[in-house]
């Protein structure tokens, strides 16, 4: 539990707050009064930036390019995921698997269905600014909500069958109901997202980028966990297909193109689908989606509408 | 006190203005989640940051882990960076020095390592000069810059330059320090703060070349939990 300080106790451990000397319990206490004093809030921050200048006078280490390029890689794919995840709705629209010419197994175990019928709304985190990096919220909230929502909605319930008419009670139960669906539906997809992000941001995750190679064309991530066989598409600017027509998803070996399954795009082009499926690391050549009849096909027969090959893998470590 | 190098200083401001000001340009960015911005932020500062994470964590690896979890904190929090509290480049160093002490604190308690920290020109610091980068008015305030932080340090009395690097470069609390020195923590809190305070004054020129006020609400604290 952090503790109260006097202002001048905090005003004297000020310095020692800026260089982060102390016990984590103090360290807490004197950013705790920091943040809400007028007075030491500036002055930590003087001391703060104070002590970062003594970065600069390490002699520092020589510089190793190839760690900070792998860095920058994981990086930049946490990032992008960050946003496709914060972009892209969370309910999947294709069905589960297609053929599966090498093995006959169910390669699309891992898709979801679609979560309460749709596409889920677009989650902002509430701390975010104005116009700032979308952020999927965190679902521990929510349970609170929902308890939170179903204790009013019982209150009111209990409060009106004393005062209203069986009618009013009624609508307002199926109100009551309605708003506690939708609670549980927000809850479903913010858990989803929570998932995929999991997914994405992994230590060993590749990230492979599939286009047509136009601007305004379909454009693509592949996101491969080694660690847990989890393959997410998370895909932009799909048209939608011909009836009776899906898009599949292909993955290339030297000896065979796997179906990993179909999809559809939502009504504004996005697409998100996941799939469970082993493959060595050295064995993926590339990654390619087909245009195909609805039910899928066992080989690739239709039009190539995106692809990425092996070259453009990035993996962390 | 005056600054230890006013001259030094000033030429420091001048050359590093503009830079200043595309940092700052890039957290805009990266608030309205511009993944550019991020990609440019890194290539701007991954050399310093990763220079002291490792020079703290001493492990290739983490400090790996560390500099990535720098600059996805910058990314997750750049709304809340503001100008007029701090140049970029302290906001980043100090939430790089922030996750490295939580990563060297959590391996000494896993595996109980001794307290050897590494200091600037000891027998252990790493040789030679990081490759500041491609571009030649950053290496210039890299190492002007360097030059004044080593000047105001050589102002300090020793037993208050011995306790300001255990602390920073070392990553020692007060009683670790205390029990390293062999002094007792009372005297290491006050030659803490003491020293703290000095170097607080002796570069305050480079805080007055960032322009804005002072005044605001807390960010740079922020960047340390």
């Amino acid at each position: 539990m952090t503790r109260d300080l006097s202002h001048a106790e905090a005003v004297e451990m000020l310095p020692d707050a800026a260089l982060d000397v102390l016990p984590a319990d103090e360290q807490t206490a004197v950013l705790a009064h920091a943040a809400s004093c007028p007075e030491c809030g500036p002055a930590l921050a003087v001391l703060r930036d104070a002590a970062a200048y003594l970065a600069y006078a390490l002699p520092q280490m020589a510089d190793d390019p190839v760690r900070r390029a792998r860095v920058r890689t994981r990086l930049l794919a946490r990032a992008r995921a960050d946003l496709a995840v914060a972009d892209v709705p969370a309910a999947t629209t294709g069905p589960a698997s297609a053929a599966a010419p090498d093995g006959g197994t169910d390669r699309a175990a891992g898709a979801r269905p679609p979560a309460h019928g749709g596409s889920a709304r677009r989650a902002r985190s509430a701390g975010g600014s104005a116009g700032g990096p979308a952020r999927p919220v965190r679902p521990t909230v929510l349970p609170w909500s929902v308890a939170a929502l179903a204790a009013l909605a019982a209150a009111a319930v209990v409060f009106l069958s004393e005062s209203r008419s069986a009618r009013e009670i009624q609508r307002t139960a199926a109100e009551s109901e309605a708003t506690g669906l939708r609670a549980a539906a927000l809850q479903d997809s913010l858990v989803a997202r929570d998932s995929v992000l999991n997914q994405l941001t992994g230590r060993q995750v590749s990230a492979v980028r599939l286009t047509a190679g136009a601007p305004e064309a379909p454009w693509a991530w592949m996101f491969w966990n080694h660690a847990t066989n989890h393959w997410t598409l998370l895909a932009h600017a799909v048209p939608a297909p011909p009836p009776g027509r899906a898009y599949q998803l292909w993955l290339v070996t030297p000896k065979t193109r796997i179906s990993a399954g179909t999809f559809t795009p939502e009504a504004d082009g996005s697409a998100k689908f996941e799939a469970t499926y082993p493959l060595a690391p050295d064995s993926l050549r590339a990654i390619a989606v087909t245009e195909e009849p609805a039910g899928g096909a066992a080989q690739p027969t239709g039009p190539l509408v995106i692809q990425g090959v092996t070259g453009s893998v990035t993996r962390g470590k | 006190m005056n600054p230890p190098d006013s001259d030094a200083a000033y030429k420091m401001r001048m050359a590093a203005a503009p830079t200043r000001a595309e940092d700052r340009e890039l957290v805009a960015r990266l608030s309205a989640g511009d993944d550019a911005a991020l990609a440019q932020l890194y290539d701007r500062w991954s050399r310093p940051v990763y220079a002291l994470v490792v020079h703290l964590v001493r492990d290739g690896d983490d400090a790996e882990d560390v500099v990535e979890e720098t600059f996805w904190q910058a990314w997750r929090q750049a709304s809340r960076y503001e100008a007029s509290r701090g140049e970029v480049g302290t906001w980043l160093l100090t939430i790089a020095r922030s996750r490295a002490l939580d990563r060297l604190r959590s391996r000494r308690r896993l595996r109980e390592e001794p307290l050897t920290p590494v200091l600037p020109g000891g027998p252990e610091s790493p040789a030679g000069l990081v490759d500041a980068g491609d571009d030649p008015a950053r290496r210039v305030e890299s190492a002007e810059r360097r030059d004044l932080v080593a000047g105001a340090l050589r102002t300090l009395p020793p037993e208050q330059r011995q306790v300001l690097e255990l602390a920073y470069y070392g990553g020692l609390s007060q009683t670790e320090i205390a029990e390293r020195t062999g002094q007792p923590l009372g005297t290491v809190k006050t030659r803490t703060r003491l020293a703290a305070q000095k170097l607080r004054d002796a570069l305050a020129l480079l805080r007055s070349g960032e322009g804005g006020g002072r005044g605001g609400a807390a960010t740079v604290e922020e960047a340390g939990r």
